[in-house]
């Protein structure tokens, strides 16, 4: 279903969104904050979501 | 305080009875507590269509287990509207969406069973013999908003009772946010239950018609939750059986919500620290590979910080 793989330093995540979890996607697109593109979003608010956990 | 119409219904219901009212749009019942301590159980159904009744679980999904002044007690989730709006209510007045309502087994340990001391009162009963008078049957009783019923709950939600905070003189004000059936009723198990101190009381009820201010509520409630509103021509099946046997119907196609599900695949490059991170966040718990686990984050996020806020403001998702 996922996968992960190895580009120089960086990971590549498959990460799996249905249609629905996409609308959250397009809207935050639509907002642009946190990117445009799917994947760059969910890239941003992962780091977002590190900040604010301090993890 | 909210201006009111004039008084057009007020009258005391006697201990182990209850009475259904029409109360229409815009009007308000008012339910006082003539002695104090007693517990009234509550039901309601649209009087234009009964099918659409009070929903226990959906305001208990909203407001919690004590939906208080303020809050709005909904209609059932295949209809999802408000149905009334508790305009006043005493901190003395101790709601609860747990207990459903009483039944007569419930008093069978005490020796109320046919074969020995017949039927204890109790309100599964009492609200059938109240909705009969629309025609209604046992059967269209449904779970209890019950007001001056103090419950409390463990971890698991095993509630218990504990003494009615009830006051002489508490008033409790429901604003019909449509033309409703609205049932209020004593409850039927509080003379050998701790519901109402081990004794009935009577209380009073009245009903204050429409005022402007009223109709202005409604208003403005609706043009806020109208659009989540389901109506029956949202529905696959509208009409209403009128046969108890259940039989299949073959040619029926269900008609599920956005089936079927179809996912993609993004993929989404990580830095060798970000990566390290989701490795700690799978440790924890989050998912079992990378993609569950950075799909996790990802939601986690969402309702912490951007998904907008329902009734209440409460979320929490962590």
């Amino acid at each position: 279903m996922e996968t992960s793989g190895k580009k120089r330093d960086a990971h590549i995540v498959e990460v799996e969104f249905n249609q629905q979890q996409e609308v959250v996607l397009k809207q935050l697109a639509i907002d642009g904050k946190y990117g445009k593109d799917y994947a760059e979003i969910i890239r941003n608010v992962f780091q977002e979501l590190l900040r604010q956990t301090r993890l | 305080m909210t201006q009111y119409g004039e008084k057009r219904e007020d009258m005391v219901i006697q201990p182990v009875s209850g009475k259904a009212l029409e109360l229409y749009r815009g009007e308000v019942l008012r339910i006082t507590q003539v002695e104090g301590a007693q517990c009234v159980d509550f039901n309601a159904f649209n009087l234009h269509d009964y099918k659409e009744y009070l929903g226990v679980s959906n305001t208990r999904s909203q407001h919690g287990f004590r939906p208080r002044k303020g809050d709005i007690v909904w209609s059932v989730q295949s209809r999802n509207r408000p149905m009334f709006i508790i305009l006043e209510m005493p901190e003395t007045c101790v709601t609860d969406l747990l207990g459903g309502r009483c039944k007569a087994a419930n008093h069978y340990p005490e020796g109320f069973t046919p074969s020995a001391h017949g039927t204890h009162t109790n309100c599964q009963d009492t609200f059938a013999a109240c909705i009969g008078e629309y025609g209604l049957t046992p059967d269209d009783v449904h779970d209890s908003f019950n007001m001056w019923m103090n419950t409390e709950w463990d971890s698991r939600g095993q509630y218990w009772i504990v003494r009615n905070s009830g006051r002489k003189g508490d008033y409790v004000d429901l604003l019909a946010m449509f033309d409703t059936l609205a049932v209020p009723i004593i409850c039927g198990s509080g003379d050998t239950q701790l519901t109402s101190n081990y004794a009935f009381r009577p209380i009073q009820v009245q009903i204050f018609k429409a005022s402007a201010e009223t109709e202005a509520i409604c208003i403005s409630y609706e043009s806020k939750y109208g659009p989540a509103q389901r109506k029956l021509g949202d529905f696959q099946v509208p009409d209403i059986r009128t046969d108890r046997e259940l039989k299949r119907n073959a040619n029926y196609k269900p008609q599920f919500v956005n089936f079927p599900i179809t996912t993609k695949k993004i993929p989404v490059e990580l830095t060798e620290e970000q990566h390290a991170a989701l490795d700690e966040l799978k440790n924890n718990g989050w998912g079992v590979t990378d993609g569950e686990a950075l799909r996790t984050a990802f939601f986690t996020w969402y309702h912490r910080n951007w998904r907008p806020v329902p009734l209440r403001g409460r979320v929490r998702q962590s």
